[in-house]
Formats: structure tokens, C-alpha cells, sequence
């Protein structure tokens, strides 16, 4: 660092530092305008006082040549006698040009001076006076400040002949005086000047200072408060305004910023806490919540439900109305839902179509029930979602807190399994929880674990049920159906592990058994005579995973059998989701000879008039509309509309369920092609099917017997 | 002395035909002071040269623009001074009483050292203006005293 006053000075307030360099400036010019001035007043004072004496000087000169000349020592003193006059005079001389000291004049008070001529007596020896006149001529003007008198030295001239010199010692009390005067005056207008300088400069450095110092509080001020709202205002257009303007604009920029920080954090917030689509409250927050109100409910010994709400068949609707539908109806679904509960009770979506309620201040199971009632009301509207209008049923499992568990993990638990419960007994109801249903969701744990060694353990079978042609009774082709023959639990149908098959994705390798054994079946078949065509029924799972056709090509391939005694069933909502890769895949199945049939065919959302667009041969009716064609007019016009439209898209119509005559004489006669039930048969193996590969009709057979074989029983294994 | 007092005289208009035309000192008679003028033979006078020149008594001053009268007899200073008054010349003698006797600038020695007697009256009379310094210096004589 420089030197230490160089830090003092870095470090004064700016204030300070503006004043202080404008009186340096001001000091310093004044200062050198002072001392020239001086100066230069000394010098005008002691030319002036120069002048004076040589004047006098030359006077005298003048008038004591003659005296000079002619020796007249008398005349000279005569002729510097005037000088007594002159006050200011301390001394004269005239010295001879021998030397001799001609005449003298001496004021009576030389102001304790010492003069140099004085010392000589009159008759001095001519070389005494000549050496000290030479010396004062040499020393004149040099001393007479400090000698306190002024010299002057002239020589006298008569016709350009010298003749004599003058000496005149004057007083320099009044030269003195006056220059004591004017650096006196010279000082008292230096300090004039220089308070003046002060004044002046007190204020000029405002016009710097203040606005920096404004705007330094301003910088304070924001920081202190953290309020980016606040700016400076600009007091002029120079740089000092640009600066401003800078320091606005950072704290625009920053509360810009701040402001997007803010909304990031929100936004943060939301997310962590939100769900986006819905806006209702996460699985965190939910869990959150509950647990505060479980431990507020706890000490006021207050009931709590706690209830679970899933859609039914939201999985169809995604596939076949796609997620953008399906996304709308979870919006709309959690907007019911919101209009149900109380401010201090919380709806939240813990994810996919599963949303949570709790309810506080619950006092006993009936209040919950009513909750749980008017939920389930809510989905008595049909949804709007864009053009389409569906309805959408929900299952939902109702728990108590403290009496169907204490924690927010075991309520949540347990209403999960309550609402699969409301779920497996028919949907759109509630459940409240049971200790029992524990036991059923343990078994379908269980059941999972089963299944996952059925594969391995060959512990599925294959029945088979034929489709017989209305007008000539006989077997056009059998449908695979796939059978659990569980150690434990005997033979299980479809429903009971489909569900769970497609959960665990194991359904890709127990489709991929289907068609194994049904084409082998089918190839044995066609070997021994018996062209029978084989139905396998392959899952959405298969059309989301892209893989149709490669998996049949090659079950094709490896069994030998011939492609056009394959037949492809699929559901509705298989056949709508990825539209376009179905549409092009069915079609080159098609082009090979596969047949395909579109499954359960009513119950899904197709659009009707998407069906031409698809290389469908046959639609098969649900059996619900079958079972309730005979009772309700408005099943039978659906089946009807479907006949007529299959007709007209050239399309085979099957009707499935099909128990009794009535049915069938009715199916008949609104000119359904086929016909799959148990009126002809249940599912049965591989060697019982074959019994129907004849010639014969079958169905006069069973218009003899009346009733099929069909019971409740075997109804329920289909 | 004679040469210094000359520094003090103003001539009459038309004395010298130019400003370096010399200024003819002439002398009469044999006297010491006629003498002490041979060393000043050449020097000028305010740009005037000294001519030097002797005159025997009776000698018409003309061109004489100062007489020095030195030594003579006191009977012939009468015809001296008529003569120098009819030509304009300015006289200076070492005589005694030469002022009051009708000369114009007389040396007289008094206490050691020479002063002067000039007789105002005889010198405006030629139209000489002698210098108010060296009148002061001078003691004027009256030639009725």
C-alpha cells in the first residue's frame, strides 16, 4: 500500500473527498495567485522605492557637481541639506572622485542601523572611502530588507566627466510597511477567498454527493427490506442517471427473477405435494394430512374414515378412448369429488384411477356410509369427456379409524383391500372393511405366488367350446380356453387369474402356451382328418407390446398348422388402442389367412364407425345381450342393430351365451350366422370337442333334447 | 578652473559656428593661471575643443570666445576689458578685483582655496548666462561696491 495518509484519504466519506479536493484546488490556485501577486507588489514597492532615491540621487548629483568641481565642500553640504526634510532618508554622502568624503548628511534616528560610511571620520584616507563606497555599490539592493535600509550608489557626471559619486541610505520602513500591508490584504483575501471556496463548494459537491448518497440508501433500503419493487429516482440525465438506470434495472432483473424463482418454488411445491393433472393433493400429502388428523382424532377420540375409490374399467376406457379421454375423466372424476367433501376433509389421487378420501369428526360407521353413499352417487352422470358421453362406475372400500387400523399405512391397507372386495362383488358399490377380506386378499398373494410356478408346473389345460353354423348345425371352429387346474383350489376359470396374469405380465408366456397347445391341438386335429379351425384369444397386452405377429408367425411355424385354420379373437378395447398398428398387423394376419374375430363384442366404446376401417371377419355379441335379449326390448334392438350392421360390413356374426332355444330361434331369425354356448356345449378338452367334428347337426340334436346341458355350475366356469 | 567654469557658461547665440567648433581660449599676460590652462590644450568643453592662443596686450580678442587675464599691469586692464567687451568674450582673471573692475568672472583665493567673483551686470551686458550653480558657488560683485 502507498502511503498512509493515501488510505485516509481513499476512505473519506465521498463528501469529504469531493470538498477536499475542490479546496486543494482552490487553496492551491489561490495560493500561487497570492504569492505572485506579492511578488509582484514587492517589486513595483522596491522599484518605486528605487526610483525614489535615485532620483534624489541624481538631484543631488546634479547640484553638488560644481560644488564638486570646484572644491566647495560647504556649497555640497548646502545642497544635501534639503534631504533633512525627507524623513525617510538615514543618510547622505558625496565622495570626491579622489575619495574624499566631500559632504555628508545624517538624520538624526538611523532606526539603530549601522551604515557603513558613518563609522569613517571625515578625513578617512581616500583608499578606506573608495573600498567601502565600491562596497556598498556591490551590496545595494541585495541586503536592504535585511539591513533595514535601502542603498543606492551613484555616480556623479559633469560634461560625461565623473566627478564624484552619491551615496544615499534610505529607510525601508515604509517599503516594508508597505509590503506588510499587502500580504496582510493578500492574506485576508486568500481566507475570504478560501471561505468562500468552503461555502461554494459545500454546495457544488451536492450536486455529485447527493444523488449517489440517495441512491446508496435506496441500495440499503432494498437490501434491508429484501423489496425489489423499490427504485431510484433518476435525478438527471448524466452518468450519474445512467447509473440509475443500471441499478433500476438489476432490481427489475432481480425481481424478474425472483419472481420466476418464486413461481419455480411453487411450482416445486405443487409438484411435490400435487398431483399434477388433477390438481388434488399427492400420496405424500395425503399421508401427511392423514397421519396430523390421525393424531388430532386420537386425542379428541374423534372417528376418522378413511375411504379408497377406484374406477372400473378405467383400463378400458384409456385403451379405447385413448389417455387423453382417460386423463379428462380423472379430472372430471376428481372435480366430483371435490364437491362431496368438507373444507377439512382432504380428496387426493395416490395415482393411476385411485383416489382417497378421508373424513374427519366421523362419528360412526352410518356417517360413513353416507360419505360413502354420495360417492358413490357421483358417478351416477354420465362423463363428458370432449365429444364422447360414458359412464363410469367406481368400487370403493370404506375403513374406520381406530377400529379398521391405527397408522395411515394400515387404514390405506385395508380400505384397499375392502374396495378390491367392492370390486370382485359386482362393482360400483362400497365396501366397508372386514376382518374376512384380509384373509381373500392373502389368498390372492398367494394365488400370485401359485401362478407364478403354474407355467412351469403345466398346470393349465386348454377346454375347448364350439361355434356351430345356425343354418346347417354344424362345427365351424372350437375357441381356445384356457383352464387353472390349481392343487389346492381345483380347477379355476379365466376371471379368477387373468386379472392377476396381467398384472404380473406373466400373461404374455400363458398366451404364449395358448396358442402353442391350441395350434398343435388344432395341427393334430387336420393330421387325423378333422379341418377344424382353432380360436386363441390374445390379450390388449399383446397389441400394446407390438409383438401379434411375430408370435404367431412363429407358433405358426413351429407347429405346421396352416394359417387358415387359426382364428385371432380380440376385445374391443384391444382392437382401439394403438389403432394403427392393429389395423396393419390384422391386416397381414388376414392376408395369410388367419381369421379374426373381435370378442365380448358391445360391451367396449369402439366407435361403430371405426369397425369397416379394421380386416375383421366375424363380431361376436356379448352374452349379456344374449341373456337379456329375450327380457329387455332395449338388448334385444342392440342385437339387433349389430346383426344388421355385421351384415352390411360383410362381416360373421356369432352370438355367445347362447343357453336356450327361444335364443337361438330368435337368433335365427333376425339372421345371426353362428351361434356359442352352452346350448351346444360347455367348454370341454381336446377329446370331448372332437366327438362334435361330424357331420351331424347339432343343433337339431339339442332341439330335440330342449334343454342344453348348460347349468349354473358349468355357467360359471365359461 | 578655468576649463570646469567654462562647463557653467552659456555663450551667446552665434559664438560658435557649429556645435564642435572649438572654443577659442585665449590669454593675456604672463601669469600662473594663464599657465595652468597648457594641460587642458585639446579637451572639449559640452563638445567643444579648446584652442589655446596667446595675445600680447593690446591685441584685438577677435574670435576669442574666452580671455584669460593673467599677470598684467593693472593699467592695462582697462583697454583689455574694453577690447574683450566689444567682442563678446567672457573674462576670467586671477586679478585682484578683476570684477569689480569691469571683468566678468574674477578668482580670488580665500581661506586656501579659490573662489569666485562674478559680475552679473558685465556678463549679461556680452549676454553671457553663467549657470545658476556656479553662482552659487560665486560671490557677486556690483561694480558700483
Amino acid at each position: 500500500m502507498g502511503r498512509p495518509g493515501q488510505n485516509f484519504i481513499r476512505n473519506l466519506p465521498l463528501q469529504r473527498k469531493l470538498m477536499l479536493i475542490i479546496m486543494v484546488c482552490c487553496g492551491a490556485t489561490l495560493l500561487a495567485a497570492s504569492i505572485f501577486f506579492v511578488a509582484r507588489e514587492a517589486k513595483v514597492l522596491y522599484r518605486a522605492q528605487q526610483e525614489d532615491l535615485t532620483s534624489l540621487a541624481d538631484m543631488i548629483g546634479r547640484n553638488a557637481a560644481s560644488a564638486l568641481v570646484f572644491n566647495d565642500p560647504n556649497s555640497a553640504q548646502e545642497t544635501i541639506k534639503p534631504l533633512t526634510a525627507k524623513s525617510s532618508i538615514l543618510a547622505a554622502y558625496v565622495v570626491s572622485r579622489d575619495g574624499h568624503l566631500f559632504a555628508r548628511y545624517l538624520a538624526r534616528d538611523t532606526g539603530g542601523a549601522l551604515l557603513p560610511l558613518e563609522r569613517l571620520p571625515f578625513s578617512a584616507p581616500p583608499e578606506a572611502v573608495t573600498e567601502a563606497v565600491e562596497r556598498i555599490a556591490r551590496d545595494a539592493g541585495q541586503n536592504s530588507v535585511l539591513s533595514g535600509y535601502a542603498c543606492l550608489v551613484k555616480p556623479i557626471h559633469l560634461d560625461s566627466e565623473w566627478v564624484g559619486t552619491v551615496i544615499i541610505h534610505a529607510t525601508t520602513k515604509g517599503f516594508l510597511n508597505n509590503l506588510r500591508g499587502t500580504i496582510l490584504g493578500t492574506l485576508l483575501f486568500m481566507a475570504a477567498a478560501f471561505a468562500a471556496a468552503y461555502f461554494f463548494s459545500a454546495r457544488l459537491q451536492q450536486m455529485i454527493s447527493t444523488p449517489l448518497l440517495n441512491l446508496l440508501d435506496t441500495m440499503k433500503e432494498v437490501s434491508a427490506s429484501k423489496n425489489y419493487a423499490i427504485r431510484a429516482v433518476k435525478p438527471s440525465s448524466d452518468e450519474i442517471g445512467l447509473l440509475y438506470d443500471g441499478f433500476n434495472e438489476m432490481l427489475c432483473e432481480i425481481e424478474e427473477r425472483n419472481q420466476i424463482l418464486r413461481q419455480r418454488q411453487a411450482h416445486l411445491q405443487q409438484l411435490a405435494h400435487y398431483d399434477p393433472l388433477t390438481r388434488l393433493p399427492n400420496r405424500t400429502l395425503f399421508y401427511d394430512r392423514l397421519a396430523q388428523a390421525l393424531f388430532h382424532a386420537e386425542r379428541t377420540r374423534q372417528a376418522v374414515t378413511v375411504i379408497f375409490i377406484d374406477l372400473d374399467h378405467f383400463k378400458d376406457v384409456n385403451d379405447t378412448l385413448g389417455h387423453r379421454t382417460g386423463d379428462l375423466l380423472l379430472i372430471e372424476v376428481a372435480n366430483r369429488l371435490a364437491t362431496v367433501v368438507r373444507s377439512c376433509d382432504t380428496v387426493a389421487r395416490l395415482g393411476g384411477d385411485e383416489f382417497t378420501v378421508f373424513a374427519q369428526n366421523i362419528e360412526n360407521a352410518q356417517n360413513a356410509a353416507i360419505v360413502a353413499r354420495k360417492l358413490n352417487a357421483l358417478f351416477a352422470a354420465p362423463f363428458h369427456l370432449g365429444e364422447s358421453e360414458i359412464y363410469v362406475t367406481a368400487s370403493i372400500g370404506v375403513t374406520l379409524f381406530p377400529s379398521d387400523g391405527k397408522s395411515v399405512d394400515e387404514l390405506l391397507m385395508n380400505a384397499d383391500i375392502a374396495m378390491y372386495h367392492a370390486k370382485s362383488c359386482g362393482k360400483n358399490v362400497y365396501k366397508f372393511y372386514d376382518k374376512k377380506m384380509n384373509e381373500h386378499a392373502s389368498e390372492r398373494v398367494t394365488l400370485l405366488s401359485d401362478l407364478r410356478l403354474a407355467l412351469e408346473r403345466e398346470e393349465f389345460i386348454l377346454h375347448y367350446q364350439p361355434k356351430v353354423d345356425l343354418l346347417s348345425g354344424k362345427v365351424t371352429s372350437v375357441e381356445a380356453l384356457v383352464r387353472w387346474m390349481h392343487p389346492r383350489l381345483g380347477l379355476l376359470a379365466p376371471d379368477k387369474f387373468i386379472r392377476l396374469t396381467e398384472e404380473s405380465g406373466l400373461i404374455v408366456e400363458l398366451t404364449g402356451w395358448v396358442m402353442r397347445t391350441a395350434c398343435t391341438q388344432a395341427k393334430a386335429w387336420h393330421d387325423a382328418g378333422l379341418a377344424v379351425r382353432v380360436a386363441v384369444n390374445l390379450s390388449p397386452y399383446h397389441f400394446q407390446r407390438q409383438d401379434v405377429k411375430q408370435a404367431v408367425f412363429s407358433v405358426l411355424g413351429a407347429t405346421g398348422l396352416p394359417a387358415n385354420l387359426l382364428e385371432i379373437e380380440l376385445t374391443e378395447s384391444a382392437l382401439m388402442q394403438n389403432d394403427e398398428y392393429t389395423c396393419r398387423v390384422l391386416g397381414e394376419l388376414r392376408d395369410m389367412g388367419v381369421t379374426i374375430s373381435v370378442d365380448d363384442f358391445g360391451t367396449g366404446y369402439s366407435s361403430l364407425s371405426y369397425l369397416h376401417r379394421f380386416p375383421i371377419h366375424t363380431l361376436k355379441i356379448d352374452r349379456t345381450f344374449i341373456l337379456n335379449m329375450m327380457k329387455s326390448s332395449e338388448d334385444q334392438a342392440i342385437v339387433t342393430a349389430i346383426i344388421a350392421m355385421a351384415k352390411s360390413l360383410n362381416m360373421q356374426i356369432v352370438a355367445e351365451g347362447v343357453e336356450t332355444v327361444d335364443q337361438l330361434e330368435r337368433l335365427k331369425g333376425q339372421g345371426c350366422h353362428e351361434i356359442q354356448g352352452f346350448l351346444v356345449s360347455r367348454p370341454v378338452n381336446a377329446d370331448h370337442v372332437a366327438h362334435f367334428f361330424t357331420d351331424e347337426n347339432h343343433l337339431d340334436q339339442h332341439n330335440r333334447s330342449d334343454a342344453g346341458p348348460g347349468s349354473d355350475a358349468a355357467k360359471a366356469m365359461a | 578652473m578655468v576649463f570646469n567654469m567654462a562647463k557653467y557658461v552659456e555663450w551667446p547665440a552665434g559664438s560658435f559656428g557649429s556645435s564642435s567648433a572649438p572654443l577659442a581660449v585665449c590669454s593675456v599676460g604672463r601669469g600662473p593661471f594663464a599657465q595652468a590652462l597648457e594641460p587642458y590644450r585639446g579637451k572639449t568643453v559640452l563638445g567643444h575643443p579648446l584652442a589655446l592662443r596667446r595675445l600680447a596686450v593690446g591685441d584685438d580678442p577677435a574670435d576669442c570666445h574666452l580671455l584669460v587675464v593673467s599677470g598684467i599691469e593693472k593699467r592695462y586692464l582697462a583697454g583689455v576689458l574694453d577690447q574683450a567687451r566689444r567682442r563678446t568674450v567672457l573674462t576670467v582673471s586671477d586679478l585682484p578685483d578683476f570684477a569689480r573692475s569691469g571683468g566678468m568672472i574674477g578668482l580670488v583665493e580665500q581661506e586656501g582655496r579659490i573662489r569666485f567673483e562674478i559680475n552679473v551686470k558685465a556678463a549679461q551686458q556680452s549676454r553671457f548666462k553663467i549657470s545658476s550653480q556656479l553662482l552659487k558657488l560665486a560671490k557677486i560683485i556690483r561694480e558700483s561696491d
